[in-house]
């Protein structure tokens, strides 16, 4: 399948006003095809929300991105901040975590959408009703003229994740970046929206960038996986090689971390430690001080990027061999 | 022990709930949250309350805290009625149970330091001050797994998992019998999340303590809880042992629940 967006290498630093510098993203790569979900996976602090901000183009102005982002052979890193603005919305667009604090609590759904459909497509009012109400619909709001004329607040956690993915996908983007779309709704209404997401990315063939902390969530929908760690990505490739085959030390801990034991199976095992704040400062593996098989070696130089199955890389010196 | 309270033999049961229901109105609207839930909690064990949102599970919880006035039914701690304390002596019965909220970070307050946070029940329910208070803030700080340098710091200072083990002395420092866990780990990564339910089971071990524990993660309930209780508009539908619930659910609702794990 041909590659839709390529990340290489990407680095972000802040620089604040007092001169001090920050890099919480120091060497992504991602792979993406046309049509794919890939999931990003990895413990708070690893950079996740903010590779996602940096495919968009949304990271605040004190960011210097370097590195490539390169999106259907276009390197968006070297593109004006104008000709990005146009670029979101319509081939890129962001499925928000929070989605009762990304709609405005002022102004009713379909005012809401409308702005998008004139902004995004240059549609006039009847027109944009149209699709409007067909998009809610596809979203499965069974009753989209009651939805367009409530606002946030009238609606529930479900519902509203229901419109924000309507009002992602109303012009079509081609890359939809979905930052943690479910960590606020119980269990019932997760699975429905991951498979909405699902359904609705394989009817209209666009590609998506799932945000989230929750592996298991990664296993039922994606089909490739970014593993991430303190702004690195320490291991890749498809979701059925990664998580059978988890050749990390990092990924093995996530995956070992999931409570699915019954009760009195002994103790979870629990990764120690937490993720380094100050990436700056770190030799060679960041992973190092929390590795259960660490070797004397792994705190010099960085670890290389070792090939362990076909698309399925690691960087780690010692790798867990398939 | 309080004399004055009436007193019911629970032969041991740590929580007994008698037809409790809770009612809210808003716009002359009746909302039924929890109807004539009966439960009864043993002493040592984690009893798993799950449920969508809405079904009156954290409703269910406050009412047996006693932060809702119930409409109908009995609530017992212990054997002692607590259903109608008023004042003195609902503070005497708060100490013998206590909350570990959702959000770590929310839950304390910014502008106290750890050590300070950590004495707020200690002096409150139990009048301990000075030297001896000073003693067993650190000792129950140990016991979650936190460090003396800790104490002199403020939430924000602290990670998210370490935010939760400040909430989890606070709540076990007045030494209650019944700790209600409201999704205690649904703000934290899985690494940290199979820390702080290590704890949680460690603590109930040394301790003997009683969990009622509130959630919607389906994997968390299975490995924490003996037994399940499942609420659905109110009412408690089903209750069984853990295992039971997941391999052979009794009513179609904890069906559809339990099939759906993502």
């Amino acid at each position: 399948m041909s590659s839709l967006l390529t990340v290489q290498d990407l680095c972000v630093r802040f620089v604040s006003r007092r001169k001090t510098v920050s890099q919480p993203l120091r060497g992504v790569n991602l792979n993406l095809g046309r049509g794919e979900i890939l999931g990003i996976v990895g413990e708070t602090g690893c950079g996740k929300t903010l590779t996602g901000l940096a495919i968009l183009g949304a990271l605040s102005a004190n960011a210097r991105v370097s590195g490539q982002i390169c999106y259907e052979g276009q390197e968006l890193t070297s593109l004006d901040e104008q000709t990005r603005a146009k670029l979101r919305g319509t081939s890129l667009a962001l499925i928000p975590q929070n989605p009762a604090a990304a709609l405005d609590p002022v102004h009713t759904i379909g005012t809401q959408l409308q702005l998008l459909a004139r902004r995004h497509l240059d549609r006039r009012h009847s027109a944009a009703v149209d699709l409007i109400d067909s998009e809610l619909a596809a979203v499965g709001l069974t009753d989209p003229e009651r939805v367009r004329r409530s606002y946030p607040h009238e609606l529930s956690g479900g519902m509203l994740q229901r419109v924000v993915i309507a009002a992602a996908l109303l012009a079509r983007p081609r890359l939809v970046v979905a930052d943690e779309p479910t960590t606020a709704l119980d269990v019932t209404i997760e699975r429905q929206i991951l498979n909405l997401i699902r359904d609705r990315q394989h009817q209209l063939g666009v590609s998506v960038v799932l945000v989230t902390h929750d592996i298991g969530v990664v296993e039922s929908t994606c089909d490739k996986v970014a593993v991430l760690y303190a702004g690195r990505t320490v291991e890749q490739g498809l979701v059925a090689d990664v998580l059978s085959h988890p050749s990390h030390p990092y990924t093995r801990g996530l995956l070992a971390a999931l409570p699915r034991k019954k009760h009195g199976d002994g103790p979870l095992t629990a990764i120690p430690g937490s993720v380094p704040v100050d990436t700056m400062r770190l030799k060679g593996c960041a992973f190092a001080d929390r590795c259960g098989s660490v070797r004397p070696d792994c705190t010099e130089g960085e670890p290389p990027n070792t090939s362990v199955g076909p698309g399925h890389t690691v960087e780690c010196r010692y790798p867990e061999q398939a | 022990m309080t004399a004055t309270m009436s007193r019911l033999d629970t032969d041991g049961n740590v929580v007994e709930l008698r037809g409790v229901t809770k009612r809210f109105s808003r716009r002359r609207v009746a909302v039924t949250a929890v109807d004539s839930v009966d439960l009864t909690i043993p002493s040592n064990i984690t009893f798993g309350l799950i449920g969508e949102s809405g079904s009156g599970k954290s409703t269910l919880a406050r009412c047996l805290l006693r932060l809702h006035d119930v409409d109908a039914g009995s609530i017992f701690l212990e054997g002692d009625d607590i259903t109608h304390l008023r004042r003195a002596r609902l503070r005497r019965v708060r100490r013998r149970m206590q909350l570990v909220f959702q959000d770590p970070y929310a839950a304390l307050n910014p502008r106290m330091t750890i050590e300070d946070s950590v004495a707020e029940p200690l002096t409150e329910l139990m009048g301990i001050r000075g030297r001896a208070l000073h003693a067993k803030v650190r000792r129950a700080i140990d016991e979650v797994g936190l460090a003396v340098h800790h104490l002199a710091r403020y939430p924000h200072e602290l990670s998210g998992g370490q935010c939760q083990r400040v909430g989890i002395a606070r709540a076990l420092a007045a030494e209650p019998a019944l700790v209600v866990l409201d999704e205690p780990t649904s703000a934290l990564d899985v690494s940290v999340q199979a820390q702080i339910l290590n704890l949680l089971n460690t603590l109930q071990r040394e301790r003997r303590l009683t969990y009622l524990l509130i959630t919607h993660d389906l994997d968390v309930v299975r490995y924490m809880a003996n037994v399940i209780g499942v609420m659905y508009r109110g009412r408690l539908i089903e209750t069984n042992t853990a295992e039971a619930i997941f391999t052979e659910p009794r009513q179609a609702y904890t069906q559809t629940l339990v099939g759906t794990t993502p």
